[in-house]
């Protein structure tokens, strides 16, 4: 183990112990853009000195979190990625991917608060949630290519552009349960969410007209 | 007489109007000189637009409330845009899907700063983030209600699916419309004509 090697271990066990701070800070209602590294800190059981040592300020310290919680959500997106390349997620297999990244989002809750609330002021972290979004989209646009080689995809999205709304689709709401918490609300959208996803996606197309008695209801003008 | 009492109030709500653009526009170039909107005194900011200190309290209390203004501004123009869409019938086509989606994006970056100081403001100040999920709230009621008529499925199924095709609306133009040319707006408004029509379309399980 180099010096190095073990520092960063220790600067990410910091990163951490300072995570479970701002969550018991949060828990009592203090947002982390108004606490004080001291207080920080010292919520987290270290002192203001130990805080500068691994990190410049609370931006860099917030920065750290969200390079974990992107690494854990791209692991999951990548065993799926893995498990479906050779044919389109069923509704079961997207049902299983929106609960194993709602329960990463879940896990990083105070992390998510903390990316939302540092973002307007922070460029760098702003570079790095759209690098990771990026990453997002590119293991979603690589599964559409081979999906549509395949046959299970229709045609005419553009995995390029599809990519992009299927990645705002699936983070977005899932970013908005996890911190909601109600559990049973959120178990009856991600079924929906998931049967939403392979619809839009699948092959088999209804035609562009629903269905004729819609369609003649419509020429009589009854809307 | 009705002029007589709507007059200046009128005048009023149209100069508190072209106050609130030019100081969107002014936070918009402050943010791409690297002065974040969240990080501005109210001074820096009038500024920066070319009005007075004075004009910017006659019309707006703080900060704060210049940007609940905005977001009032901001539901306002994006309900109606929406029309184009939520008002199609339910036997609409895919074609006319694309159509409307072009639509709403063309009103989405006339309005693209405006949208982004409020939901990065949502963050950090709750007086603001209380505004901007009443916001959503009434953009999931209205694409619900588009849901349930298209679809015929129940009240619960309606919300949840115009739960997932809100937010992915509300992410996916910040990311990809805000800053598209003429011809990827094209194809974005295709891209989510195709997946939100198929949602409500496609048969399940097919």
């Amino acid at each position: 183990v180099t010096l190095s090697e073990s520092r960063t271990a220790r600067r990410l066990a910091h990163a951490e112990r300072l995570r479970r701070g701002a969550a018991d800070l949060a828990a009592s209602g203090e947002r982390l853009h108004h606490v004080s590294v001291e207080r920080l800190a010292t919520a987290s059981g270290m002192s203001r000195a130990t805080f500068y040592i691994y990190f410049d300020d609370k931006a860099e310290l917030v920065r750290v979190w969200a390079t974990t919680l992107a690494d854990d959500l791209l692991g999951v997106l990548e065993r799926f990625a893995t498990s479906h390349a050779a044919d389109a997620a069923s509704h079961a297999a997207w049902q299983q991917l929106l609960a194993d990244l709602h329960a990463v989002l879940v896990a990083h809750a105070t992390t998510v608060a903390a990316v939302r609330e540092i973002e307007p002021r922070d460029t760098q972290l702003r570079r790095l949630v759209a690098t990771a979004e990026a990453r997002v989209r590119e293991h979603l646009r690589v599964l559409l290519l081979a999906w549509q080689a395949t046959g299970d995809v229709d045609d005419r999205l553009r995995p390029e552009a599809a990519s992009g709304w299927l990645s705002a689709l699936i983070l977005r709401t899932l970013e908005r349960t996890a911190a909601d918490g109600d559990e049973r609300a959120t178990e009856r959208l991600l079924a929906v969410g998931a049967q939403a996803l392979a619809a839009a996606l699948s092959r088999s197309v209804v035609d562009d007209v629903r269905r004729p008695d819609d369609a003649g209801r419509r020429a009589s003008g009854d809307q | 007489v009705t002029e007589l009492v709507d007059g200046p109030t009128e005048r009023a709500s149209l100069e508190r109007a072209r106050l609130r653009a030019l100081l969107v526009d002014a936070a918009g170039h402050s943010e791409a000189d690297g002065r974040p909107f969240a990080d501005l005194s109210v001074g820096a900011l009038v500024a920066t637009a070319g009005i007075s200190r004075s004009s910017f309290y006659k019309y707006f209390h703080d900060k704060q409330g210049f940007l609940l203004a905005v977001a009032d501004d901001v539901e306002e123009q994006f309900l109606a845009a929406a029309r184009a869409w939520l008002d199609l019938p339910a036997a609409a086509t895919r074609e006319e899907y694309a159509e409307a989606f072009g639509a709403i994006f063309a009103a989405y970056r006339q309005r693209a700063t405006a949208i982004r100081l409020v939901t990065d403001a949502a963050a950090y100040d709750d007086a603001v983030a209380e505004r901007f999920g009443r916001m959503m709230d009434r953009f999931v009621d209205a694409i619900a209600h588009h849901v349930a008529v298209a679809t015929h499925a129940s009240e619960e199924l309606s919300r949840d699916l115009a739960t997932w095709i809100t937010w992915m609306l509300e992410l996916g133009q910040a990311h990809l419309i805000a800053d598209a040319a003429p011809d990827e707006q094209a194809v974005h408004a295709e891209t989510v004509a195709t997946l939100t029509w198929k949602m409500l379309h496609q048969e399940p399980g097919a």
